[in-house]
């Protein structure tokens, strides 16, 4: 598969092995304290994945990462979040500029009512994007490959996205992201509302992906985490129904040896 | 065993059962009549359309069938004297469109303008005091707005902008502008109901690729909102191509062909009013025009009408 | 295929801004999405100005100074101020100023037993006073410019008298109309708006509620269902003139008979009567009734009517006992907004003939009308700085009327919301 070319130079300094930090991260939503005191690393070109019974903070966390929780009247965060060493919640942060350079994908495929080829030039369109028809072209054909759906849409690039399966809306959301040439790439719950094929082709397709962006995935599906990820972050909540990191380590460890005993429980199937 | 004791106890209770029989078949015969009575209310809507239709072609027939009037000469000429027999529609019906494009001018963009604002900007606390704001202008009867264009757009706004001498005391700029005022809360009403409709996913998907709101709002829910958009303007222009008193105060008396928005022009719904208002015959042939002119006015919103749905229904596939 | 990061400018897929380019980029549209922000909401505040001028102008015109000067002092004619007057006493006065062809005039349009005291003063003070309203004033020169006004009217009326005016008062809410603006008022056509609306609602709103309850209850997706029903939302889309046109060929014309009163004895009318704008607005308000009943009764809970039919009543028993009483408020606010709808119409009521001048108020559904719109669209329409003001004075009625009607809707609907 062929991949896109990463950005080169950053206002952001690099900062070595890890793309994004957080750092005793509390998240609000007015007074109610959805997720508490949250500290992570996480490792560039890998997969971290979030994993957690319902309601505990992940997605509340993975939308911190790219500001979304900007968008929910009276939300905000305590803490900081790092990329490449710079806190986006400063105030001198934009956060177009961060969404531009975090991307994500939602639980639910999203695509505009556009043709596919709208579809994935709408993000380097807003962004300032010049160039050629025959460039444009280029693009959307390497973020299409990028996200393995290429062979299947090729001839059918003016169709609108919304006709495509929900498998296929979904790599073209993957395909979409791709093309504003992100660093890290957020997903939630990517799969949870696709039949088990289309699930495989995009843990497939992240694995792939894993080789040029970092990739932290929120999902329910405890075997999914354990194919797929590198790194694993259990969330629960506590008696005031605030998120909190409970672990986080390699993913095989996590999975065979926990320190916590409410990991192994988790693990084990004894909730969730 | 079972069916035995089952038919004994059906049979041990036959009597009242057998009673309350006879009682259920009388009330059916008032459940017909009520069923046709609520089927006949329903009904009279048809009624409503079919006696407009009859009453319309039959006395534009009549107008037709008169010597005076020449089908061709009705559609193709652009003089209307009844006095001198020249029966051409142009002049009222150029008056019309010229108007209700002229409101269309101010009430889309200022309409649209306003329900960007009001469903991608405003918070919820301002959106719930400016929007029952707009309803009222909605519901502000237009015989008011008459009086309007007549104390302020004319004197004010032309004469004071453009000079008394330049403009007409009737015009059809006035008229168009309030038009355009009156039908503003119907267009930004509808597109802020078609905006507010678009799913939030979309939104999220655009903002999570780094666009900002207005790029968000312009390039992703309006688009994606447009059938209903569209719909609203379609409404708006059959409610300006039918509406009757401000033009009827504000446009002018007296059938006039001219593209000059600055001078008097009657338009159709006006004519009508204006020569039924006064003393006609049955018998007469001015009579009857009203009726022809009616029928021209009717297609016309029709088409529009179902133009509307038309659209609606076509585009809306393309949404989810 | 390998990664390579080379110059994106150069790059085959485009050039995309990077690094600090980025944030030029992003300067660079937010300063026009706030532009068009400010463009937006321009929007918006305009069509608030202009409802603010449409409210500001219609005061203006409703009160301010005006110059008056009459040909005869009240006070001699009668000791006592003439409002404490008996009706006969007044008859006495206007008996013994006015020519005797005169007064036998007044007494064949209205004869004087039946017409009220507020009409006899009125001719009173049309005739014989001779109250004349030589100039005036809006609010706002009134209260800015008032040594200009004084000045010129000191001027040019040197008998007049300035005051300061309310154009609407007690008077003229209660006068019947006279060509005379000063003494003129909407009483009659406040007490013929009132007739014609109840004949309209009268019809409308049974008729509106049972045509809802066919389509929402009994009516299943045939062909005549969805005829009726893309026929409905025609007709709400239909211009009122239309509905005027249909009704005076129908109700004017054709029923002149019943409409007129002929068959029941009544001999003095035509078809233009009270009874053919409420049949031709009742026509005019259906549809919107019907939309109405129908959302209403949509809104009714499936689980009540399980619940009815599981108890073995019938369709109609359910209807009248629980969907009807529950759907109540939604149909109470479309009947007041249809309501309001049918008072501020005007273009219908002119076709059907609405009459320009009358001076008595109706007592029967076979009397000739005016209503109050009509009455703006007359004195809107005459030139003279005067009608101007009675027909603000006009409208201040009509949007107080719309404003209460459209106030308790939203009060009802809002009520009755908590109740499931």
């Amino acid at each position: 598969m062929q991949t896109i070319n990463l950005s080169a130079g950053d206002t952001f300094q690099e900062n070595g092995k890890y793309a994004v930090e957080l750092q005793d991260t509390h998240i609000f939503y007015g007074s109610f304290r959805a997720v508490k005191d949250v500290s992570l690393k996480i490792e560039r070109q890998k997969i971290t994945a979030f994993i957690g019974p319902s309601g505990c903070g992940k997605s509340t966390v993975l939308r911190a990462i790219n500001r979304m929780n900007d968008l929910i009247a009276g939300s905000r965060l305590n803490g900081r979040i790092l990329f490449h060493g710079k806190n986006i919640y400063d105030p001198d942060v934009d956060p177009v500029e961060v969404r531009r350079r975090i991307g994500m994908v939602f639980q639910k495929p999203n695509p505009f009512p556009k043709s596919i080829y709208e579809n994935i030039m709408f993000g380097p369109r807003i962004n300032g994007w010049r160039g050629t028809k025959a460039q444009a072209d280029e693009l959307v054909e390497r973020a299409l490959r990028g996200a393995a759906i290429w062979d299947e849409v090729k001839d059918k690039l003016h169709q609108p996205g919304t006709a495509l399966s929900g498998g296929q809306q979904q790599r073209l959301c993957i395909a979409r992201a791709l093309a504003v040439q992100p660093e890290v790439i957020l997903m939630d719950e990517p799969c949870s509302a696709l039949d088990p094929i289309s699930t495989l082709k995009i843990e497939e397709l992240m694995l792939e992906l894993r080789r040029n962006y970092t990739i932290i995935i929120v999902t329910h599906n405890m075997q999914q985490a354990s194919r797929v990820s590198d790194y694993t972050a259990f969330f629960l909540m506590d008696a005031d129904r605030a998120g909190q990191l409970v672990e986080y380590g390699p993913t095989e460890q996590i999975f065979t040896s926990p320190n916590d005993k409410r990991t192994e429980d988790y693990i084990s199937g004894r909730f969730g | 065993m079972e069916q035995e004791a089952r038919v004994q106890a059906e049979s041990s209770i036959s009597a009242p059962f057998v009673r309350s029989l006879r009682l259920q078949r009388r009330m059916r015969i008032g459940e017909r009549i009520v069923e046709s009575i609520v089927f006949i209310c329903g009904a009279l809507s048809i009624f409503t359309t079919t006696a407009i239709v009859v009453v319309l072609f039959q006395e534009a027939w009549l107008f037709f069938g008169s010597p005076e009037v020449d089908v061709a000469e009705f559609f193709g000429t652009t003089v209307w004297q009844p006095e001198t027999g020249r029966f051409g529609i142009w002049p009222l019906l150029n008056s019309t469109l010229l108007t209700s494009i002229i409101a269309l001018l101010v009430a889309v963009p200022l309409g649209l303008g306003a329900a960007i604002y009001l469903s991608e900007y405003a918070s919820p606390t301002a959106r719930g005091y400016l929007k029952p704001i707009l309803e009222i202008l909605a519901g502000v009867p237009t015989v008011v707005y008459g009086y309007f264009a007549l104390t302020f757009v004319t004197p004010v706004i032309l004469f004071g902008l453009l000079g008394r001498g330049n403009v007409e005391v009737y015009n059809m700029l006035s008229a168009g502008l309030t038009m355009g005022i009156m039908i503003l809360p119907l267009v930004a009403s509808m597109s802020e109901d078609a905006l507010s409709a678009v799913p939030r996913s979309l939104r999220e998907g655009s903002y999570g690729l780094g666009a900002t709101r207005l790029e968000t709002s312009l390039r992703v829910v309006v688009p994606a909102a447009l059938s209903g958009i569209l719909a609203s303007v379609i409404v708006a222009m059959s409610r300006a191509v039918g509406e009757t008193m401000i033009v009827a105060l504000a446009a002018g008396a007296g059938p006039r062909f001219t593209f000059n928005p600055l001078q008097a022009a009657e338009t159709m719904t006006g004519h009508i009013a204006r020569i039924s208002g006064g003393d006609i015959s049955y018998a007469s042939i001015q009579y009857t025009s009203i009726f022809a002119i009616a029928l021209v006015l009717f297609f016309m919103t029709l088409l529009l009408n179902l133009l509307g749905g038309w659209i609606v229904r076509r585009f809306r596939e393309v949404y989810e | 295929m390998s990664v390579s990061s080379a110059d994106p400018r150069e790059h085959s897929t485009g050039y995309l801004p990077t690094g600090n380019d980025i944030q030029r980029n992003i300067a660079s549209r937010r300063r026009r999405g706030l532009v068009w922000q400010i463009v937006f909401l321009s929007s918006l505040l305009i069509g608030l100005l202009a409802l603010l001028t449409l409210l500001y102008t219609i005061v203006d015109d409703s009160f301010g100074y005006i110059a008056v000067q009459t040909k005869i002092d009240p006070e001699e004619l009668s000791d006592r101020p003439l409002e404490e007057l008996s009706k006969e006493e007044l008859i006495e006065i206007l008996r013994a100023n006015v020519s005797a062809g005169l007064f036998r005039r007044f007494d064949r349009d209205e004869p004087f037993a039946e017409r009220s005291k507020e009409s006899v003063l009125q001719l009173i003070e049309e005739r014989v006073i001779g109250r004349d309203v030589v100039a005036s004033y809006k609010l706002t020169e009134s209260l800015l410019e008032r040594e200009r006004i004084e000045a010129t009217v000191r001027e040019r009326f040197p008998r007049a008298e300035l005051e300061f005016h309310s154009w609407i008062n007690y008077d003229f809410l209660t006068r019947p109309m006279s060509s005379v603006p000063v003494l003129s008022g909407v009483g009659n056509a406040i007490l013929g708006s009132l007739w014609v609306i109840a004949i309209t609602m009268l019809l409308a709103v049974p008729i509106g509620i049972l045509g809802g309850v066919y389509l929402e209850e009994y009516a299943s997706d045939t062909w005549y269902y969805r005829l009726i029903e893309t026929n409905i939302n025609n007709l709400a889309g239909v211009p009122s003139i239309i509905y005027g046109i249909l009704g005076l060929a129908v109700f004017v014309r054709a029923l002149e008979p019943i409409t007129s009163g002929a068959a029941f004895g009544v001999t003095d009318s035509n078809g233009r009567t009270i009874l053919s704008a409420g049949l031709t607005m009742a026509l005019l308000v259906l549809p919107l009734m019907i939309i109405n009943a129908r959302e209403a009764i949509r809104a009714v809970p499936q689980s009540i009517r399980l619940a009815s039919y599981g108890l073995g009543a019938t369709r109609w028993q359910t209807i009248w006992n629980h969907v009807l009483p529950n759907a109540l408020p939604g149909i109470l606010t479309g009947t007041i907004l249809s309501m309001s709808r049918a008072i501020g119409e005007t273009a219908p009521l002119i076709v059907i003939g609405a009459s320009t001048f009358i001076v008595f108020s109706p007592d029967s559904v076979f009397d000739k009308f005016t209503v109050i719109p009509i009455q703006i669209y007359n004195w809107t329409s005459q030139p003279g700085s005067q009608f101007r003001n009675i027909a603000a004075a006009a409208i201040i009625v009509l949007l107080t009327t719309l404003l209460l009607l459209n106030a308790t809707a939203i009060l009802l609907r809002n009520r009755f919301k908590r109740s499931y």
